[in-house]
């Protein structure tokens, strides 16, 4: 009882509208990204009553790279998830030489030296990410290639 | 062959009956030892008094098991003991957490054994080592996520964090499906199943930090690698098991306690609250416990473009917006030798951010975004490595006030002593001090004020909920600010405290020292009859120093009526600490009193304590 009176107190405030939905894009190339395109203050106000979930909640661990072409050659199973979901920022920080999500990708792949091996990543951006529709499978055949 | 078919039915019927009295030995063992009355047992069955807060039948063997855990422990071994498979789909498997704890207990050296594949891989997957509590902040122009959110992040034999595997309960909803409203009132009051989630760090990083812009902040806790597994072992246990998602009590944080809890059976967390869980008091209730070991700041996208505002060059800085606008092309920023090297990096690098946020609010297409997203990062992996941004860490939400609110004070209105006592049990004000609070955000519950003199005791203010977001226009972002109320004030014409609700929207600028805002608000007051009128008001704040805050306040109205209004606040705050803070205010009030205008002038000194 308590909680109804709280809660009914609560929604006295709220306005109604349409709810503008985050729509998830999955994928292995860039642009992979949630969009939400939340048209107003209000229906963010009114999404954090339960912290909305984008509908991907399982609890399997699921290989990200399900759906996405495999490497040419060979290369551990949790690299190519990483860079399956982390395209976007892997490029970001390869092209400025330093980032988290480089590092992981440094540990992943075991590098030794990693400053030399993310300078020689920098250098050759443009043969890594060679397009804009690049994906995992050839950005890591492309990073054993170039600087492996 | 008979005999041996005669031979191997003696054994199976043998190997039954012992199983038999295997299982009745241990029922009758587990009743001597009171086991079903430990604080362990209740903690894995989720007990809330008599009762579980387990709203899914599947959670238990017992028919009853919910509201008797003697009853639910006996079935639950009795249901190991019977697994006619023994491979995941096995109570063995499914429940590792009290299989684990009752073979302890027992002393068991023969319980049943299945073989787990599935838990073992994800087990190994997640390697728990230690934990983490994460509080993604507040987001800009949503207010309500001030109340924030909390989950675990399990930490693995990695070094990235990334790599870690974060748990998060939140309400199984799917918002495509309901209408804005309805998806509201049903997170308030239990509409929905809550989940349990297993995902990598780095997906709700790109979540929080990312798609909502929010700040995250990591609180290193100090479970050891034991507790961290018997964690581990009940999460596995809660797979997939539904309980009502109620966002005043039962939700994302308070979950996360009973995890805690269960793999440190002496932290008392949850009893902390009673009527509300707030998830940033939950933060709170864990530092007190003293598990706390290191605190991290991960800086939002939003953080980060505002800091590239400050590191553009003034007569550059339109020039990240342009390349997103496809204006210019990113080769001719390389190009470029009038720019220099450093600005070069700063324009291209906050255009891929500035890039990202317009993708990720539908702003550009897919097509453009990876058009320019390819552009900008070739163009930008040509001018050299520098070292990272340097990003000064705010303070922390951890140290700003308490959420529930008392204030005492005394003053002089139109020349009568008066004195006032309040309470409200939740949020913050514009009033309140800042420390560690988003700026210019509002949320207030039941705030309450009552005054007494020597002419009258009354209700000054009963706020049943206002929300303000007032948000600062810059370079990137042009957000727009407004504010809603609606309860009992004293901002109406006539003397005693009026039911009103206002709704307003405007702009907002400022930089470090604070901010200044201009807001339109249309009112509706309600005594014996409706009054509408509209307001404009013209505030400023000035927050620069932690420890003061200043803010002033002139709104003009005009009612239905033809009367007009003009009404002033100012307030000067002084944060003694965490938790105590001085206000002396100054309010102005034009009044109607005898059909004669008259105004209304208060200042008072008020005394807020927050715990």
């Amino acid at each position: 009882m308590k909680r109804l009176l709280v809660s009914l107190a609560a929604v006295a405030a709220l306005s109604s509208a349409a709810f503008a939905t985050p729509n998830s894009q999955t994928g292995c190339g860039l642009g992979s990204v949630i969009i939400k395109d939340n048209s107003s203050a209000v229906m963010l106000a009114l999404q954090a009553t339960t912290n909305g979930t984008s509908g991907n909640q399982t609890f399997g661990i699921t290989s990200g790279t399900s759906g996405c072409k495999k490497t040419k050659l060979v290369m551990n199973e949790r690299a190519q998830e990483f860079v399956a979901s982390n395209m976007d920022i892997l490029a970001k920080e390869i092209a400025v030489g330093h980032g988290e999500s480089l590092d992981t990708l440094d540990e992943l792949l075991q590098v030794q030296d990693k400053v030399a091996f993310n300078a020689a990543l920098q250098a050759n951006y443009n043969k890594i990410y060679s397009s804009k529709s690049v994906k995992m499978a050839d950005v890591l055949d492309n990073i054993s290639t170039t600087a492996l | 062959m008979i005999k041996f078919f005669i031979f191997s039915v003696f054994i199976l019927l043998n190997t039954h009956l012992l199983w038999a009295q295997s299982v009745q030995n241990y029922k009758n063992q587990a009743q001597q030892l009171h086991l079903s009355q430990k604080h362990y047992w209740h903690l894995l069955l989720h007990m809330n008094g008599d009762v579980s807060e387990i709203d899914d039948p599947n959670f238990f063997f017992a028919k009853n098991g919910a509201t008797d855990p003697a009853a639910e422990l006996q079935a639950t071994l009795e249901a190991f003991f019977s697994d006619e498979v023994k491979d995941d789909n096995s109570s063995i498997c499914k429940f590792p957490a009290r299989y684990f704890w009752l073979k302890k207990e027992l002393h068991a050296t023969d319980f049943p054994t299945a073989t787990c594949k599935e838990y073992e891989k994800i087990f190994q997957r997640v390697d728990p080592k230690s934990a983490t509590l994460v509080f993604p902040a507040a987001h800009i122009n949503s207010p309500a996520s001030m109340f924030g959110h909390t989950f675990l992040r399990i930490n693995s034999s990695f070094n990235s964090k990334l790599l870690s595997y974060a748990v998060n309960y939140a309400a199984n909803a799917d918002a495509e499906k309901e209408n804005g409203i309805v998806f509201a009132i049903k997170g308030l009051v239990g509409g929905y199943y809550g989940r349990y989630s297993l995902l990598p760090y780095y997906e709700k990083l790109k979540e929080y930090r990312d798609s909502e812009q929010r700040d995250i902040w990591e609180y290193d806790l100090n479970l050891t690698q034991e507790e961290t597994v018997a964690m581990f072992r009940h999460i596995w246990e809660l797979n997939g098991t539904n309980s009502f998602y109620y966002f005043f009590t039962e939700n994302c944080s308070y979950n996360m306690l009973w995890l805690l809890e269960v793999a440190r059976p002496t932290l008392q967390l949850r009893n902390k609250f009673t009527y509300q869980v707030i998830p940033l008091e939950t933060v709170h209730v864990v530092k007190q416990a003293g598990i706390i070991t290191a605190e991290h700041y991960r800086p939002s996208k939003r953080t980060k473009l505002l800091k590239y505002e400050t590191l553009l060059d003034e007569k550059l800085n339109t020039l990240p917006i342009q390349l997103v606008e496809g204006k210019i092309k990113a080769s001719q920023i390389e190009n470029n030798r009038a720019i220099d090297i450093d600005q070069k990096r700063y324009i291209l690098e906050s255009g891929v951010e500035y890039l990202e946020y317009q993708y990720s609010r539908g702003k550009v297409k897919k097509e453009e975004y990876l058009e320019l997203f390819h552009a900008m990062t070739t163009a930008r992996a040509k001018l050299g490595i520098t070292k990272p941004l340097e990003i000064k860490t705010p303070p922390n939400p951890i140290d700003g006030h308490r959420a529930f609110r008392t204030q005492l004070g005394a003053g002089i209105k139109d020349g009568d002593f008066v004195g006032y006592l309040g309470v409200r049990p939740a949020y913050h004000d514009l009033e309140d001090s800042e420390y560690g609070f988003l700026r210019g955000t509002q949320i207030e519950f039941l705030n309450l004020l009552a005054s007494t003199s020597k002419k009258e005791t009354k209700i000054e203010e009963a706020t049943i909920i206002s929300i303000v977001s007032i948000a600062q226009r810059s370079l990137f972002f042009k957000n727009f600010s407004w504010r809603t109320k609606i309860g009992w004030d004293n901002d109406y014409l006539t003397q005693n405290p009026t039911f009103g609700f206002s709704v307003g929207a405007g702009f907002s600028w400022g930089n470090e020292l604070g901010f200044f805002y201009v807001l339109g608000d249309p009112v509706l007051y309600q005594n014996s009859k409706f009054h509408a009128g509209v307001g404009g008001s013209i505030g400023c704040n000035v927050d620069k120093y932690k420890d003061f805050n200043t803010n002033v306040e002139f709104t003009q109205r005009v009612y239905d009526s033809g009367e007009t209004q003009m009404l002033i606040k100012a307030s000067q705050g002084f944060r003694l600490s965490q938790n105590k803070q001085i206000v002396l205010k100054y309010d102005y009030k034009d009044k109607i009193a005898v059909e004669k205008k008259k105004d209304e002038q208060t200042f008072r000194i008020m005394l807020k304590y927050y715990f």
